[in-house]
């Protein structure tokens, strides 16, 4: 999960935003709403009895 | 100069030679345009993100695994399309066509494949904005 949105932030923060530092920034923010939001789903499911 | 000449040229059939450039090598069209750290990036990623794919155990969609899945071999068959040219060559090449389910990694593989291809198709969105000029 980690290198997926790893992976995934590099080319959303490349392709989202101008100038480099932004782009950075932004990568940095939806790698951790990737992760951030993972494990809180994962949590989420774990107390669910499906 | 060339550069400058390359940034600023705007013609339509430039854009969509840089779009359909990035959907058939990914990372190509930016390099075309003078975007080559971003090309690199792109390519890098869309490149690794196929190779930990197969590595991990997954396998491509496609008309070829209709008789498995049905019409959803065709949803994700279009989503690994968008790897272009490696999509062809691994088809003609035999390489990941086998479902391999019984590894615990192999549906990690087929995601990492799917994001790939969809990954590729924003580039190729990306080129083409960038060299019909409504990106910088």
């Amino acid at each position: 999960m980690i290198v997926f949105a790893a992976l995934v932030a590099v080319v959303f923060g490349a392709i989202g935003r101008e100038t480099a530092r932004a782009s950075v920034l932004y990568g940095l923010k939806i790698f951790a709403e990737f992760v951030g939001i993972g494990l809180a789903l994962a949590w989420i499911l774990y107390w669910l009895p499906l | 100069m060339s550069k400058n000449v390359a940034l600023t040229d705007h013609s339509t059939g430039r854009s969509w030679l840089a779009g359909i450039l990035t959907w058939a090598i990914p990372g190509a069209g930016h390099l075309l345009i003078g975007k080559t750290t971003r090309g690199l990036l792109l390519g890098g990623v869309v490149f690794f993100m196929l190779a930990l794919g197969l590595l991990l155990g997954g396998h491509l969609y496609g008309p070829h695994s209709s008789a498995d899945i049905g019409l959803l071999a065709y949803v994700y068959g279009f989503c690994n399309l968008g790897l272009g040219l490696l999509y062809a060559v691994c088809l003609w090449a035999g390489i990941g066509l086998t479902d391999q389910a019984a590894r615990a990694t192999a549906e990690y593989g087929n995601i990492f494949l799917i994001i790939a291809g969809l990954l590729n198709y924003l580039s190729m969105l990306d080129a083409f904005d960038i060299a019909s000029g409504r990106k910088a």
